[in-house]
């Protein structure tokens, strides 16, 4: 509530001329002065310029001279990377700072699409080589989207929250609930099993596919909603009064159920990529671990 | 008189906080709207949801909005009252605001302390929105993607691996090391594509020759191996690290899949780099003793060729023919083939050859005037030219004809000299003088015998001395003017019995025998171009293009624009096969002559010593 009504743009002008650089928040996009996107831009210059200038007969592969070294510089990569699973477990400031950790764990992740895409010298086909290629490439592509998640969504989340914690979402939907099942006592037994569904809908089904892309159509308390706006406005009912505010209670259900879809499609989307980052990645180890092996099995 | 209201909430850690806000009014609005003096944020509360009105000291009255039902000390009803004093609580939502008389400084207010039911639990709310439910837990898929690749594209391999490791052709049927193929095989080794283990024959030890070996069991070694040996250069410091890396990971030097790099997708394997061919052939003499002259790029460092040149075709007397390699660029180049044949001549458009061509064009399907290929027949593969012979090309004008009996022509033997030099003595064995006119007996006499009896002295003159006259047509025939001497050397045996016999002709079909040239290949290209014959008077120029005229065309290893790019392997190729100089002098050395010639089949000429 501090911040309603507040204008924004204003807000940071003042933040800007009066907080000093070194007071203003970095976080770890931003960090060193973007240090290591520097480092892994010219990683990656490095690497596409060599990949050019180097002539590998026939055509470039990963058992060239060449290929044999990008793919060494990636798998220690890759093991490193890896390794903020655990690095993050344990906070630290300064130089070697989690904040310092994942920052080059964010670039030196990108500059692999590179590495890892001119390691395999584009020769992919429907074997285990391309396999770890193809679960490296969809490792980095969710971690992508997890930063453009973390760096849009969280504004949203909060202003959709409007300062609720989860639990008191709940609780509006939980009251409401009460007060449509005392409200509803009056009506005959069609009308109340139509409110009953109303009162049993809650904003958590469906499966990820849903919580992902937020989208619900009809819904117990939406149909609801619908029969009591039409007995509302045929008026003449003795439960007129009644009507009118079950149709208040379910559209202020209805708005509590929206919101907390909203929140929930949000948070969804903060969290899913990291269902496929993490899994993903230990495939990738396995895959990478059977590439090797492979390629040294049939030497 | 006013009120104080106090929003109690509690931290995450469970501490208390209180906000007290004093309002100095009697009637309090209460519900969600910013506008109210008892704030109650939830969608459950209506923006205005109920009235409190202080009616005493120590008394208030509620009543609910619109008939808002509102639980007034535990009963539900639209309105009420309360003492502050005695206490009392209205539920609206879950906000529950209890009410009692202020105590201390807060003396003589009411005092409305506002507090959030938590009912929910944190931890199940947490979960409830979190996605846990939803989809699997990380910890679990990580650990099923791990197991199900490992066996899969693991395990799996190296079982088929050593379920069929001493097998030579697999089963039908999809074999689990096939998803361990780092590209798709080669053309010529697409039917390997499932038998792993036939190349990939011991687990961690790269393919080694032995593999190549047992199907490749003819490939000729490129040189003596002592000779590649020492000819092989300092590989410098970057090779030679690459060189102890490949050592160090038991990778062999020098080896087929050095050169011939397999799983480089479909289609024609990669001809081998030229890099490995000038490594070794640059600065060549500098390490080992050779006549081979240095090369590296057929555009700057190519030498001039040295096809190999017949200086002579031998003798009658079975003197063997000589050959000597020598450079295009040499002075008064000249060839001995043994035949006598000026291309310009015979190309001309316009004497007496031109004449006979035109006559006889119909028959033999010729045009205005001889062309090259109205001689020169390429053969089946079409690298090469079938071996010009007297019978196919030229005998329908150089005719051999010297008889005819009823309507047969008689011809003297080509090829066999003592055959021809009997034929026409037996000619004039066998046949007598013309018998004159005037001695048979229907002839007119003069009167008189003086001119009979001349005649009969001269007509049996000539019978008498008519197989003399062999010897005189035999001469004829071999010396200069005659049937054979025009397009061949005749060289006198002394021998009565056949007094003259020919020099050898020997066609060469090959001249370059270090590298390869298909004349199929130039197609789109004039002989004239490449050959010019119809300038050359004699069979002793060598009309064979130098490498500038070739230079025309091709360019180096990295040539671009309109030139072809030429790498070594366009025309050399490393394994020489049995057609290699040094091959056929090993092997006859050995004692073993190649029993088949390839690209050299069907050729009427096949004295090995011709090639």
């Amino acid at each position: 509530m501090a911040t309603r009504g507040v204008d924004f743009d204003r807000a940071q002008e003042i933040g800007r001329s009066s907080i000093t650089p070194g007071a203003r928040h970095e976080g770890f996009l931003r960090y060193r002065g973007m240090f290591w996107a520097k480092i892994a831009t010219f990683l990656s210059l490095i690497v596409i310029v060599s990949y050019l200038l180097i002539d590998i007969e026939p055509r470039h592969n990963g058992g060239s001279w060449y290929g044999y070294t990008l793919g060494t510089i990636g798998v220690l990569l890759i093991l490193w990377l890896t390794m903020l699973g655990v690095r993050k477990r344990a906070m630290t400031a300064g130089k070697w700072s989690l904040k310092a950790w994942t920052s080059a764990h964010v670039y030196l992740g990108l500059s692999l699409i590179v590495i890892g895409t001119m390691h395999t010298g584009f020769q992919l086909g429907w074997n285990v080589h391309t396999l770890a290629w193809a679960l490296m490439m969809i490792v980095i592509l969710s971690g992508l989207f997890g930063i453009s998640s973390y760096a849009t969504l969280p504004r949203r989340l909060g202003s959709n929250r409007d300062e609720a914690t989860e639990a008191q979402m709940l609780e509006a939907v939980h009251d409401l609930d009460g007060q449509l099942f005392n409200t509803a006592q009056p009506l005959d037994a069609q009308a109340a099993a139509q409110i009953q569904e109303a009162i049993d809908e809650d904003a958590f089904g469906g499966g990820v596919w849903r919580r992902v892309t937020g989208r619900y159509r009809g819904g117990a308390t939406a149909e609801a909603l619908a029969v009591f706006r039409r007995r509302t406005h045929a008026g003449n009912d003795p439960l007129h009064d009644t009507y009118n505010r079950l149709e208040t209670l379910l559209s202020r259900k209805q708005a509590a159920l929206a919101r907390i879809r909203r929140h929930l499609r949000y948070k969804a989307m903060l969290q899913i990529w990291l269902y496929i980052h993490v899994p993903l990645t230990f495939a990738l180890l396995a895959a990478l671990s059977a590439h090797i092996v492979s390629v040294f099995f049939y030497w | 008189m006013s009120f104080i209201v106090k929003y109690r909430s509690k931290t995450a850690g469970g501490r208390e906080i209180v906000r007290p806000n004093e309002v100095d009014k009697d009637e309090l609005s209460v519900g969600r709207g910013a506008n109210c003096d008892v704030l109650l944020t939830d969608l459950g509360v209506a923006p205005h949801h109920a009235k409190i009105t202080r009616t005493g000291a120590a008394q208030i009255a509620i009543e609910g909005e619109k008939n808002f039902p509102l639980l007034i000390n535990g009963r539900s009803r639209t309105s009420g009252d309360i003492n502050a004093t005695r206490g009392g609580s209205i539920r609206i939502g879950p906000h529950l605001l209890s009410i009692a008389m202020g105590q201390d400084e807060e003396q003589g207010r009411i005092v409305i302390t506002v507090d959030r039911d938590e009912e929910i639990d944190k931890e199940e709310a947490d979960k409830l929105f979190g996605l846990g439910g939803k989809v699997p837990g990380k910890r679990i898929s990580a650990w099923g993607f791990v197991a199900l690749i490992l066996i899969a594209c693991l395990a799996w391999p190296i079982w088929s691996y050593y379920e069929y490791r001493n097998v030579d052709e697999r089963p039908e049927g999809f074999h689990a090391d096939t998803l361990w193929i780092s590209g798709s095989m080669s053309d010529a080794h697409a039917n390997l594509a499932e038998d792993c283990q036939s190349c990939h024959v011991e687990p961690f030890v790269s393919v080694r020759d032995s593999a190549c070996i047992e199907c490749h069991t003819d490939v000729a070694d490129h040189a003596e191996l002592d000779l590649m040996v020492e000819a092989e250069p300092d590989p410098g410091a970057w090779r030679g690290f690459l060189l102890t890396v490949g050592d160090a990971f038991n990778r062999p030097r020098n080896s087929c899949a050095s050169c011939h790099i397999e799983h480089e997708g479909s289609g024609a394997m990669a001809p081998a780099p030229q890099q490995f061919c000038s490594d070794c052939h640059i600065g060549l003499d500098d390490r080992i003793e050779t006549d081979l002259a240095n090369v590296h790029d057929f555009a700057s460092g190519h030498p001039e060729f040295r096809p190999r040149i017949m200086t002579t075709p031998g003798d009658i007397s079975g003197g063997t023919a000589r050959y000597v390699r020598t450079s295009l660029s040499t002075n008064d180049l000249s060839e001995n083939t043994g035949l006598k044949f000026p291309h310009d001549l015979h190309l001309s458009t316009t004497n007496g050859v031109a004449r006979m061509t035109q006559r006889l064009a119909a028959r033999y399907g010729w045009g205005d005037s001889l062309d090259c290929a109205d001689c020169h027949v390429p053969t089946p593969d079409g690298a090469r030219f079938e071996p010009i012979s007297m019978e196919a090309n030229c005998q329908m004008c150089h005719s051999l004809a010297f008889d005819r009996i009823g309507g047969t022509v008689r011809t003297l033997r080509h090829g066999e000299p003592e055959m021809v030099v009997a034929d026409i003595r037996a000619f004039y064995r066998s046949t007598g003088a013309r018998r004159p006119i005037d001695l048979s007996g229907m002839s007119r006499r003069r009167p008189g015998d003086n001119m009979r009896s001349r005649t009969v002295g001269r007509f049996q003159f000539a019978q008498s001395t008519r197989y003399s006259g062999a010897e005189r047509a035999v001469r004829a025939t071999f010396s200069e003017g005659g049937a054979c001497f025009d397009c061949h050397q005749v060289q006198p045996t002394g021998s009565s019995q056949a007094p003259f016999d020919i020099v050898p002709v020997r066609q060469i079909s090959r001249y370059m025998h270090g590298g390869w040239f298909d004349h199929r290949a130039h197609e789109t290209e004039d002989c004239e171009s490449c050959h010019v014959a119809s300038e050359s008077d004699s069979a002793r120029d060598v009309l064979l293009p130098g490498i500038e005229t070739c230079r025309d065309c091709h360019g180096g290893a990295n040539a671009g624009g309109d030139l072809v790019a030429s790498s070594c392997a366009l025309c050399h190729s490393y394994h020489q096969d049995d057609g290699a100089p040094y091959l056929v002098r090993a092997r006859q050395n050995r004692g073993i002559r190649p029993n088949t010639v390839r690209d050299f089949s069907g050729l009427w000429n096949r004295d090995r010593a011709d090639r």
